[in-house]
């Protein structure tokens, strides 16, 4: 906007745009000068076009509104503002598919969060098939999402390396006899007559 | 009695078990193996997108036939890499798993992978330049090259390079970050550095059992019904 005509503020033009048939608003909206791009938001209801919605938001932001301006008159919330701009990120084709009737508009905002390499195959899909839907998009990000899995390095996914096996529990008792029996005084001889018949035992087991 | 290493049902970062909840643990105790075992070392970078994760919550993956856990350690509980790993090192891991989750998938060859939103800093060079003394004298797996002077691409190693949030200490770069139950010590990021993070899977986990959190009202018994699928032991426990 230059200096000569301020921005005017969007809520204005709104409160300007209550009539309800649609031409009549358009009509009234341009002789109040209304920006013609805000029409295209404000009768989402009757032209659920998201790529002419897009283009609408665009010159706005060009004309210098704020998306937050944006958002407090039309139907489009902050959220949906960015979905919208978002399909700036589809390829030429894929948005001439969706003006041509062969992909849904939420197929087409799929496609636009696709790399390039993605969206390209999905088009040669559409050409296969006449159209896209939304079963082979979600057949595309899997195939990428498994892609991506196979990348990763097999390491991180590798089982616990197996616990070392037990040791003996019976030499440790009988090496802990042994040492037992050895610090017995020679005159606790019944003691000692115990400790060897344990030892003896702990062989048995052993067998 | 049953032999699965348990994890300390302590306040962490993420706060408390929640009644009803399901939680993916890898217990801690004597005989168990350091933590470093589970680094990746470089982390793994990733592009969420592709990989269909988001910053936060969990996602089941299968590689060679076996499910796993993707699960994004969220950066508002965790904000740095080191809070989680110093956390898991005294309590082991404790993760909270959705009621949703197709447990039927899991089993004991699955593991949970830790992502976060700073596990991979793409100017670590410059952290390495400036490497304060600290737990670790570069690569926490003793990896030989990320102990050269040339600093590698990426060494976990500089997650305790890395620490916000901690109190100031007499050296200028060591914090000492708190954490609900405990305390460690760090460096915080040299003041001249502006990092460049990138999300990255930094550890791999075996999981030893699932845990079911009581609920009073019997809030947990769809929950146990659902984690019972899985091919882990499961437990109820009171917290």
């Amino acid at each position: 906007m230059s200096d000569a005509q301020p921005l005017l503020p969007l809520e204005e033009f709104a409160a300007a745009a209550l009539p309800t048939e649609a031409d009549d608003l358009r009509d009234m909206a341009i002789l109040d000068g209304v920006p013609e791009h805000l029409f295209v938001l404000m009768l989402d209801q009757a032209r659920p076009d998201v790529v002419a919605q897009r283009d609408a938001i665009k010159r706005l932001l060009a004309e210098g509104y704020s998306e937050r301006e944006i958002a407090a008159v039309t139907p489009f919330n902050h959220a949906a503002i960015r979905r919208r701009l978002n399909l700036d990120h589809a390829l030429p084709e894929i948005l001439d598919l969706y003006r041509a009737g062969g992909a849904s508009a939420a197929v087409l905002e799929q496609c636009a969060k696709l790399p390039e390499a993605v969206q390209r195959e999905l088009l040669a899909v559409a050409v296969d098939k006449g159209k896209l839907t939304a079963t082979d998009v979600a057949n595309a990000r899997k195939a990428r999402a498994v892609a991506a899995l196979d990348g990763l390095p097999d390491e991180m996914f590798a089982p616990e390396p197996a616990p070392p096996p037990a040791a003996d529990w019976r030499a440790e008792v009988r090496a802990e006899l042994e040492q037992v029996a050895r610090r017995i005084p020679e005159d606790a001889n019944d003691l000692r007559v115990h400790v060897q018949r344990l030892l003896k035992e702990l062989e048995a087991i052993k067998a | 009695m049953d032999h699965h290493p348990k994890a300390v049902p302590v306040p962490r970062g993420c706060g408390t078990r929640k009644q009803g909840g399901c939680y993916a643990e890898c217990g801690s105790g004597p005989g168990g193996r350091p933590l470093e075992d589970f680094l990746i070392c470089p982390p793994q970078k990733i592009n969420p997108a592709e990989l269909g994760v988001r910053p936060i919550g969990v996602r089941l993956v299968e590689h060679q036939g076996v499910w796993h856990i993707l699960d994004w350690v969220g950066s508002e509980h965790y904000p740095n890499v080191a809070d989680m790993l110093e956390e898991i090192r005294r309590f082991g891991l404790s993760r909270r798993l959705p009621s949703t989750l197709d447990f039927g998938k899991l089993t004991e060859h699955s593991r949970i992978l830790l992502i976060h939103a700073r596990a991979w800093i793409e100017n670590f060079g410059a952290y390495a330049d400036h490497w304060a003394a600290g737990r670790y004298n570069r690569c926490p797996k003793h990896i030989e090259s990320h102990d050269l002077p040339d600093a590698p691409m990426m060494c976990a190693g500089g997650y305790w390079q890395d620490v916000e949030w901690g109190a100031a200490t007499a050296d200028p770069r060591v914090v000492r970050r708190g954490m609900p139950s405990f305390e460690y010590v760090a460096a915080r990021r040299p003041a001249h550095i502006t990092p460049l993070y990138v999300p990255a899977i930094f550890a791999s986990f075996p999981i030893h059992r699932l845990v079911v959190i009581k609920g009073r009202n019997g809030e947990h018994e769809a929950t146990q019904a659902k984690a019972s699928r899985a091919g882990l032991p499961v437990e109820l426990e009171d917290r």
